[in-house]
């Protein structure tokens, strides 16, 4: 029922989200050898682009006096593990979309 | 869901160019609250009092979709919350003052965007100034300015010494037009900005009970009529004097007053009246005698100078006299027959139901009949796809079918956030819910709304 409402949410998955976002986070944090001052989004949006998974997975790093660094990741954040987040950071083009 | 326990609350400042924003942070500052307030802000060096925590930001948007306004965040905010946090014991509230021609959706959206942010901080309100002398130019001219007025939770009406009484009730009513929710306060016309502390920090604009209590006119039902006032007439011959005004004529109804008093008994003649206003009659040119009548008169103001209407009571008592437009509009007066002004005992001012020129405005959708939370989900984020870039914000209590407890819901653009408020109880069930926004297909919105009904 109601995914957007979320009345009826399975708690546990709503911890499953909160730690697989904190994961996210920390291996962010760990390939990019980020300090504590940083900050590091992660959002996981609709994707509406033709050809493109529906869902996308947006990771942006806020340091202080450093450029804005963002990566973007074709697939469900529930999708994502260690290895797939890493290799998105270290990508030549850590955008991760054509149509970024 | 959110919790708003141990979150920092988070007052955002807004206002087109010269509206006084400065003037008000100053203001908020330097009054004895309490509070140690650490101000984020976008203009440079015009806080006037020793502050140990001012951050100067550069506004940097941050598109997390490809020129998706929903998806628009601001950088520099999440720079500097992230870094303020580490000095959390220093301060108890955030107060970001934002440049004259911010849009604030994407300020806004930074506290909606992602779990820790909304774990972290809770936006308290947004607060939009509003020069009441330029306001008309502004909102005409800008968007931005448009988008101030219908993001905010409070408007003050600022630099209320510049206008007429008059004035300022037509730039109220065009604010309110814009946005229904908001709650609008009016500065002290004797200090620039002034407004009491408690109206602007801590006003919880985010928490939809606490804007139902701020704003009793809440969905109230649009009038073919603005005004109405209840007088207490001698028997005999009134007299009734109209100055010049907006339109060549104006409509009202002048009728005897229930002898049982009900117990709003404003709304009880607007109800009676409101029939009334449908009619087609011919207008009085001046100087027509006028009585007491359940019926529509209209007076033909058309030419310079005052009008006189001579009004012939037979018994004294009680009347209403209910009003097409405001009375200061047409600087309305009403002489007893020794020619001395009377004066209305109770009067009440309604929303009009004026097609308002203005692209923005708001949309109330209400219903006692239990929502199926199915429907309702799926056409929510069905029409957040299709209108959300045009949805600037939306507020609402719910009353699902088979859902015991309150379900209140908001959003910025396309992103909502819902929590319960506790068990309905011996609260009536209903649903209300407001969107605000540019140009919106209402009859799209209330089509999908209905449909959302519970079998």
């Amino acid at each position: 029922m109601a995914d957007l409402l979320r009345l009826d949410r399975d708690p546990a998955a709503a911890l499953r989200e909160t730690a697989q976002r904190a994961a996210v986070r920390d291996w962010t944090c760990a390939t990019l050898g980020l300090g504590e001052s940083a900050t590091v989004l992660v959002t996981e949006l609709s994707c509406a682009e033709p050809g493109c998974p529906p869902r996308e997975v947006v990771i942006a790093v806020f340091a202080p006096h450093a450029p804005r660094r963002q990566c973007r990741i074709h697939c469900a954040l529930a999708e994502l593990d260690e290895s797939r987040v890493r290799a998105a950071w270290l990508a030549p083009t850590p955008c991760g979309g054509s149509h970024d | 869901m959110t919790d708003t326990n141990d979150k920092v609350p988070v007052t955002v400042l807004t206002g087109f160019l010269g509206a006084g924003k400065t003037t008000l942070l100053n203001r908020i500052l330097t009054e004895n609250h309490g509070q140690r307030i650490a101000v984020i802000e976008n203009e440079f060096g015009e806080i006037g009092v020793d502050q140990e925590l001012v951050i100067n930001a550069e506004e940097e948007i941050f598109e997390m979709n490809n020129g998706c306004i929903c998806c628009t965040v601001r950088g520099d905010l999440i720079r500097i919350l992230g870094s303020l946090m580490k000095r959390r014991d220093r301060f108890d509230r955030i107060v970001v003052e934002t440049t004259g021609m911010a849009n604030p959706g994407p300020v806004a959206q930074t506290f909606f965007v992602d779990d820790d942010m909304r774990e972290r901080f809770a936006l308290d309100g947004i607060v939009t100034l509003v020069d009441a002398r330029h306001f008309g130019q502004q909102v005409d001219a800008n968007e931005e300015a448009r988008e101030q007025v219908a993001f905010a939770d409070v408007i003050v009406l600022n630099k209320t010494d510049l206008v007429t009484a008059t004035e300022l009730e037509a730039v109220e009513r065009r604010v309110r037009a814009m946005n229904a929710l908001a709650r609008i306060v009016r500065s002290d016309p004797a200090a620039r900005a002034a407004v009491p502390v408690d109206s602007v920090l801590g006003i919880g604009g985010f928490d939809l009970s606490r804007a139902l209590e701020y704003k009793p006119t809440f969905l109230e039902p649009e009038y073919p009529f603005e005004w109405a006032g209840r007088f207490d007439l001698a028997a005999g011959r009134h007299e009734l004097v109209l100055g010049e005004g907006p339109d060549p004529d104006m409509g009202l109804a002048l009728f005897p007053a229930p002898p049982v008093e009900a117990e709003d008994p404003a709304r009880v003649a607007a109800e009676r009246a409101f029939k009334w206003f449908a009619e087609d009659v011919e207008a009085n040119a001046p100087g027509t005698l006028l009585r007491p009548a359940e019926s529509l008169a209209i007076l033909d103001l058309q030419g310079t100078g005052s009008k006189r209407f001579p009004v012939q009571v037979d018994a004294p008592g009680r009347y209403w006299l209910v009003t097409q437009h405001l009375p200061e509009e047409f600087a309305l007066a009403l002489h007893d027959p020794q020619g001395r002004p009377v004066r209305p005992g109770l009067e009440r001012a309604f929303a009009a139901g004026h097609t308002h020129d203005d692209e923005v405005g708001s949309i109330s959708l209400e219903t006692e009949e239990p929502l199926d939370p199915r429907r309702f989900s799926d056409w929510l984020s069905r029409e957040l796809q299709a209108q959300g870039a045009s949805i600037y914000r939306m507020k609402g209590f719910l009353n699902f079918k088979g859902v015991d407890q309150r379900v209140v819901i908001q959003g910025v653009h396309m992103l909502t956030d819902n929590t319960t408020l506790g068990p309905w109880g011996e609260k009536p069930r209903r649903t209300q819910l407001v969107f605000i926004g540019r140009n919106l297909d209402t009859q799209a919105l209330i089509d999908g709304f209905d449909a959302c009904l519970a079998d």
